[in-house]
């Protein structure tokens, strides 16, 4: 049972908590001599140098999407590239500088690992700083570092995986991901082993002007389970800021993996994030989305069912006040008989924001028995906010169950009227009835998640309605 | 002492304004009584109910309506229940995503102003079910969602055992409900019913008076009250209908 | 010469190319208008002049329609032999004046006809239309139906699209919908061999209580594609409006295939808005049911069909066109 809970700092004191933190090292713009001064410093292999140049070539050859909310105002040239915090990766969290220790502290991480979590790691603008694994787990053979480490210590799993779930050239903000990747996280959990709790990644970016491009790439292989939560956030600063990760996902036979996000960027952050899963016979992936931050996102986590009985579901929730841009969804390609797409969205327009769904959903002729539901549900909180839904299904067999709901609207005069019948005031009704709107998101996150959650929406609507 | 006045109480639909529902109604309950409205459909029980709550459905073109002394005619739905009034809802809403838990923890909070410790509430809210024959589960439940005619109107009594309001309207809370629960829900009246306190029972049948001590029925039509009785009135209608009651006017 | 038509109001990827449609309009085309067959005098002005359309000759009709009428006024033409025709048909319907008119196009010969037709209709206050425009084109035919319509204060407006005939049917409408107003489209659309079905439909709630709705209702045999394009609008300041969209696509055939792409957009708060999508196979329960009172397969699936035509057939006041409609779609099952 969850119950809110009352404290006296708000949540965006928080997140506007601004350190002067030392950076050893950063990085402007983005040319040639930027790439091999970033792969220099990290000591990677040279083919991986070699890649990122490819990837710069073909971020500068390919073109803006001519969809979707405008990103034109983007200058490469005055996004800080890298940014390496003045801290090593640290095993123990005593041993992380006290200025970065005390907005991670302040955040609740990883206070969270202490109980709920198997493991965690956190990265500081471009650099992780800190990832520990249960020692039990290690044992068991489960990978859970930081992704540049990954590259020299893992080059089997690398060269198998890295840049094959997503390709450098999927579009053009992939191949920018690809220059300049640094920081992020790589999880291997072998074949059986199921984790009991969570890991967590925290994602934070606190560099005016910088850029984030961690790359994540999780394996789970046959039988194995999993799941996987990330947390991103950022002080607002006047300066444009970009963040353009990776995550790549691989779920084997009978696998289960939940990745669950929760993004609260600043919002003068561009969201250009790419996520794919692959999922294997059976296997099953689960998208759990709360995106409360960021100017603009662009992200459409894509499913690709290749397994017969593979599974994807979507939970999504988006929050868009004054000022954001948030057009976010799914892709999903139905690639064997038997696969499954279940998707929850929701999304709540207020004070001028804006919220898109847009989804993406093919199944193939040999999809046979494909079995898709997808329901959206947008609220309006007023006359100058914006709800698209802009869904595109590709359907090419007729054995299939496919239904499609939209509806948009404002809070139900009833339901309000209900709960002053009960001596709520409008506001406090209205804010209750958003709560229970988040809440099959909500309810995915471990107990911290989601009272920070009801506390950014409650947060979000104060002063919105009365 | 006088507990609710309504004098010469008008209302028209909001959404079609030349629909006029209440036509002068007047009406007072004491405290220590329990009155009963009956009437034939579409003659305005329920919109009296919804008006005296100040519902965005209706508006009131004449009259007023004191409640423990205050003048209630103008105020907002919520003012009106933290002076004291209740109604259970003919219709109750679901909230998805809101559990029974966090939705009575509000409006118990709202009215004590304060906020009360979780086991407490929930101590005392289990006692509640308990009497009311409420399984404990729901209390993780979604509220209303899902749930069946009878556990919504069983839900609307234990909201009302729990803030103890000084003046019930009951609307309809019987219809649709089997033997037992109208049982259940006349145990929960009687459980809260004392001599400071009253209740407005608004009903088709008499099922539900069976084991109240009812002091007045009233017969509403076409938006006013055309006949006040004891008791027996209300057996009257059951056995004879509206019309001849009519025709004896 | 190749055009981009049918394009969605906001784009989206690229990926299944459904922003638009590229298609080419044969630069040779020449139309030869024989005139309409109107069933009876109708007090309504109707005038015919010549106009110009992508660059080829064209007929245009303005019609007013100045006074009630309770059966239809019906316009068929027929397509003979070389045919094509593309024409510009202007209507208006004048305040307070209720009416009701069917465009109804066939075919007497398999020549692969040519039809681009622009329809305008605008339904001044207090007025209201049943409009129906049937296609019965021979199969090798193309059609191309491009209509637009504004609804004006507390009009209603029920357009039918019955879009049977040729390989290539594509249809957009464009529809605006005014204070306390009502715009309903209905859509029965049939696609047999490798037809190609494009559809793009855009309705507006412009103000208060505008109430809008747009209901499909498809067929797909054998190796037919559809692609269909429907939103529904509500621009701020369309307080206490209602848009809804319905697509049910019942494709028979495993070879056929169905794009979709319902928008929903939305800039006001206080609306009720929805859209449904289902596509694939005959509902099985019901199949069973109507299978387990002794109808076969062929006959349960006809009536399932039908069950979910009919409604917009009703609309259509004309027992012998509805039945032709109803012969033509049966045959091909």
């Amino acid at each position: 049972m969850k119950t809110r809970v009352e404290e006296n700092t708000t949540l965006q004191n928080i997140y506007d908590i601004k350190t002067k933190h030392e950076f050893v090292d950063k990085e402007y713009g983005l040319t040639k001599e930027t790439i091999e001064k970033i792969s220099a410093s990290k000591n990677e292999p040279s083919w991986v140098l070699e890649f990122r140049l490819k990837a710069l070539e073909l971020f500068h050859e390919l073109k803006d999407p001519d969809w979707g909310p405008d990103i034109s105002y983007l200058d490469i040239n005055k996004i800080a590239t890298y940014v390496k915090p003045n801290s090593k990766e640290n095993k123990s969290w005593d041993d992380v500088p006290d200025e970065i220790k005390n907005v991670f502290d302040k955040l609740g991480i990883p206070e969270s690992e202490k109980e709920q979590m198997a493991g965690v790691g956190a990265q500081f603008d471009s650099e992780i700083i800190y990832h520990n694994l249960e020692d039990k787990l290690k044992e068991r053979g489960v990978i859970y570092c930081n992704f540049d480490k990954a590259i020299t210590l893992y080059p089997e799993l690398i060269a198998k995986y890295f840049a094959k779930i997503v390709p450098v050239t999927d579009h053009k903000y992939i191949a920018l991901h690809y220059a300049l990747f640094s920081g992020g996280s790589f999880i291997y959990i072998p074949k059986g082993i199921k984790l009991e709790l969570p890991l967590q990644s925290y994602f934070r970016l606190n560099e005016p002007g910088a850029g984030q491009f961690e790359h994540t790439l999780i394996i789970v292989d046959d039988d194995a389970s999993l799941e996987f939560i990330e947390g991103c956030s950022a002080p607002g600063y006047n300066d444009l800021n970009l963040h353009a990760g990776c995550v790549e996902l691989y779920v084997g036979k009978n696998a289960h993996l939940r990745f669950s996000t929760i993004e609260n960027w600043s919002k003068n952050l561009l969201n250009l994030n790419t996520k794919k899963c692959i999922v294997a016979e059976n296997g099953k992936i689960e998208w759990i989305m709360g995106s409360f931050g960021s100017k603009v996102s662009m992200l459409y986590p894509l499913s690709v069912l290749n397994g017969e009985y593979a599974k994807a579901s979507y939970t999504l929730l988006s929050f868009a006040g004054n000022g954001q841009n948030l057009d976010t969804g799914l892709k999903v390609i139905h690639n064997a008989p038997n696969t499954t797409l279940y998707c929850d969205s929701k999304s709540i327009s207020k004070d001028g924001g804006i919220c898109t769904f847009r989804s993406n959903v093919y199944v193939a002729k040999k999809a046979v028995n494909a079995n898709i539901a997808i329901s959206c549900e947008s609220l309006m909180l007023d006359s100058i906010s914006r709800s698209d839904t802009i869904p595109v299904s590709n359907i090419n067999n007729n054995q299939i169950l496919f239904s499609h709901e939209a509806s948009v609207g404002k809070i139900s005069p009833d339901m309000i009227y209900y709960l002053m019948s009960r001596g709520l005031s409008e506001k406090e009704a209205a804010a209750l009835i958003v709560e229970g709107f988040a809440e099959p998101i909500a309810k995915s996150f471990p107990v911290e998640y989601a009272v920070e959650m009801n506390r950014l929406i409650n947060l979000e609507l104060e002063g919105t309605i009365g | 002492m006088e507990l609710l006045n309504i004098k010469d109480l008008a209302t028209i639909a909001s959404d079609d304004q030349n629909k006029k529902i209440l036509d002068g109604l007047n009406l007072t309950i004491n405290e220590g009584e329990i009155h009963v409205i009956m009437g034939p459909n579409g003659g305005g029980k329920s919109t009296l109910a919804n008006t005296i709550f100040n519902s965005y459905r209706y508006i009131k073109t004449n009259g007023s309506i004191i409640f423990n002394g205050e003048d209630i005619t103008n105020k907002s739905t919520d003012e009106i229940a933290r002076l004291g009034l209740f109604m259970s809802f003919q219709h109750p809403v679901e909230l998805p995503g809101v559990s029974e838990t966090n939705f009575l923890k509000a409006i118990k909070d709202k009215k004590n102003n304060e906020h009360q410790d979780v086991f407490a509430l929930q101590k005392e809210i289990k006692s509640k079910m308990e009497a009311l024959n409420i399984d404990y589960d729901y209390l993780k439940r979604e509220f209303n969602v899902g749930f069946s005619g009878g556990e919504k109107k069983k839900n609307e009594i234990l909201q009302m055992m729990l803030l103890n309001p000084k003046l019930v309207i009951l609307d309809e809370t019987d219809s649709g409900l089997d033997v037992d629960a109208i049982k259940t829900v006349v145990k929960g009246i009687n459980l809260y019913k004392n001599d400071n306190n009253a209740v407005l029972i608004i009903t088709h049948s008499t099922k539900i008076l069976e084991g109240l001590n009812v002091n007045q029925v009233h017969v509403l039509v076409n938006g006013k009250i055309v006949k006040t009785g004891d008791a027996n009135l209300a057996y009257q209608i059951e056995r004879e209908g509206y019309q001849s009651l009519l025709n004896e006017n | 010469m190749k055009q981009i038509i049918n394009e969605i109001p906001i784009k989206t990827t690229n990926s299944f190319k459904v922003n638009g449609l590229e298609i080419e309009i044969p630069d040779n085309i020449t139309t030869h208008f024989h005139g309409y067959e109107v069933n009876d005098d109708h007090n309504l002005i109707l005038e015919t002049t010549k106009t110009t359309i992508m660059n080829h000759d064209a007929v245009k009709l303005n019609i007013k329609i100045t006074s009630n009428n309770e059966s239809p006024i019906i316009f068929n033409y027929y397509f003979d032999q070389a045919d094509n025709l593309i024409e510009e048909i202007n209507i208006e319907v004048l305040n307070n004046v209720h009416a009701n008119i069917i465009f109804n196009y066939a075919a007497l010969s398999k020549e692969q006809h040519f039809h681009y037709l622009k329809q305008t209709i605008k339904l001044d206050n207090e007025s209201s239309l049943n409009f129906s425009t049937i296609n019965m084109l021979s199969s090798n035919a193309t059609s191309i139906i491009k209509v637009d319509n504004e609804v004006l204060s507390n009009a209603n407006l029920t357009y039918n699209l019955i879009d049977l005939g040729g390989s290539t049917k594509v249809s957009s409408s464009y529809g605006k919908t005014y204070d306390n107003a009502i715009n309903n489209l209905n859509v029965i659309y049939l696609g047999t061999n490798e037809d190609l079905i494009d559809t793009n439909y855009y309705y507006i709630n412009e103000e208060t209580l505008a109430n809008c709705a747009i209901n499909v209702q498809g067929i797909l045999l054998d190796h037919a594609k559809k692609t269909f394009r429907g939103t529904i609008e509500f621009v701020s300041g369309a307080t206490s409006s209602v848009g809804n969209e319905i697509e049910n696509c019942m494709m028979l055939s495993n070879d056929a295939s169905s794009i979709s792409v319902p928008l929903l957009l939305c800039n006001e708060e206080d609306v009720i808005g929805s859209h449904s999508a289902s596509n694939g196979e005959i509902n099985k329960d019901q199949l069973f049911y109507l299978m387990s009172k002794g109808l076969t397969k062929k006959e349960a699936i006809n009536i399932i069909i039908m069950a979910n035509i009919n409604p917009i057939l009703n609309n259509i006041n004309n027992e012998k066109i509805v039945n032709d409609i109803t012969h033509s779609i049966i045959s091909v099952l």
